[in-house]
């Protein structure tokens, strides 16, 4: 991707958010009333885009051959143990990306 | 600028400080993790800045590293933004009454509202004494921003100084976008809620992903979940309604 390809997806993405956030506005701002599809649209799909996006990430996990994605096991079991026993963010990511990075390392 | 204007400014800060105090910590560290992430695809300081200044959404800039280091898909750029943030349209909808005002601070409200500054907004429903509320609002989001923008900024010096250093070996670092992810999937599924949505979304990943490759799946799967939650609607309605008690989708 070129900078000018970079430049313009980062302002797509600008204009995207910004959009999610002024529709509401723009749209019922006149005390009509919002759509029901909407309300369960914007209700039920950040927890669908979140286990879409775990996918996304592991799109590249070849679990068929060596190291059959053991380094990815080993990482998400490690953020998810921190995380249920800390209740954390920060020190669940900071672990789960270290043991995957020293299990990359050690495995493969 | 007159001193009057100048002392209600810092009366504004001053009353505002405090409440951010909660998102300064998770930000700083957050944006900081961001900016190694996205210095280690070879952006330094100046794209976190341009990000976090234009784009300012947690998820969806983590998410957004993935989509510089792929080939340029500005449809796929734009559905990807459009889905992660859709959960902001509940809070424009949550402030609609709230912010019947005119006030020239609303473009800004209305641009920065994250998840971090509606939680905010929900916590101190009402500003200390003689504080205009949306002065109080505007200074609450302007706030949150630099600390945003401080620690992407700060993520990015340090990881790519951390690149030229020849010992330094960043593979494996993007792993940080998948472990938040992660961390955020289990959040919300200990909430109880919207687990069936959850599984839509993991599942149909998964099928798009095994029939399309790697390559063409994400906007297949985006069309398939809002296609099935669509199908699903009335069932996913009358559970969310029977866990709380009450219909919310009226």
């Amino acid at each position: 991707m070129t900078n000018v390809q970079a430049a313009v997806t980062i302002m797509i993405m600008a204009a995207c958010t910004v959009a999610t956030r002024a529709l509401p506005f723009v749209l019922f701002g006149g005390g009509k009333r919002t759509p029901r599809i909407v309300l369960y649209l914007g209700r039920t799909l950040p927890y669908a885009i979140i286990g879409m996006l775990i996918v996304y990430c592991l799109r590249g996990v070849r679990p068929l051959t060596w190291p059959h994605a053991l380094p990815e096991l080993i990482g998400l079991a490690v953020t998810a143990t921190t995380y249920l026993t800390s209740k954390r963010t920060l020190p669940a990511v900071l672990g789960g990306t270290i043991a995957y990075m020293a299990a990359l390392r050690i495995i493969v | 600028m007159t001193s009057s204007k100048r002392a209600s400014i810092q009366a504004n800060i001053r009353a505002a400080l405090p409440a951010t105090v909660p998102v300064l910590t998770s930000y700083v560290p957050l944006g900081a993790a961001f900016g190694v992430l996205l210095a280690s695809q070879g952006y330094g300081a100046g794209w976190a800045a341009f990000m976090s200044v234009a784009v300012f959404a947690g998820s969806m800039q983590f998410a957004g590293v993935g989509l510089l280091t792929s080939p340029f898909d500005p449809v796929s750029a734009a559905l990807l933004t459009l889905m992660i943030n859709a959960r902001h349209l509940f809070y424009g909808l949550a402030m609609l009454e709230r912010w019947r005002d005119r006030d020239s601070t609303k473009p800004y409200r209305v641009f920065a509202l994250t998840d971090e500054s509606f939680s905010l907004y929900i916590a101190h429903p009402d500003p200390p004494d003689g504080v205009e509320p949306r002065a109080f609002e505007f200074w609450i989001a302007l706030l949150n921003q630099c600390y945003w923008v401080a620690g992407s900024v700060a993520g990015a010096v340090i990881g790519t100084a951390m690149q030229s250093n020849p010992r330094f070996d960043p593979a494996g670092i993007d792993f940080s976008m998948t472990a938040l992810f992660l961390v955020i999937f289990l959040d919300q599924w200990r909430g109880g809620k919207g687990r069936s949505a959850a599984l839509v979304g993991l599942g149909s990943a998964l099928l798009c992903l095994l029939a399309f490759g790697e390559s063409w799946f994400l906007i297949a799967a985006m069309v398939m979940i809002v296609g099935v939650l669509a199908l699903l609607r009335p069932a996913i309605s009358k559970r969310d309604s029977e866990r709380n008690g009450e219909s919310c989708d009226a």
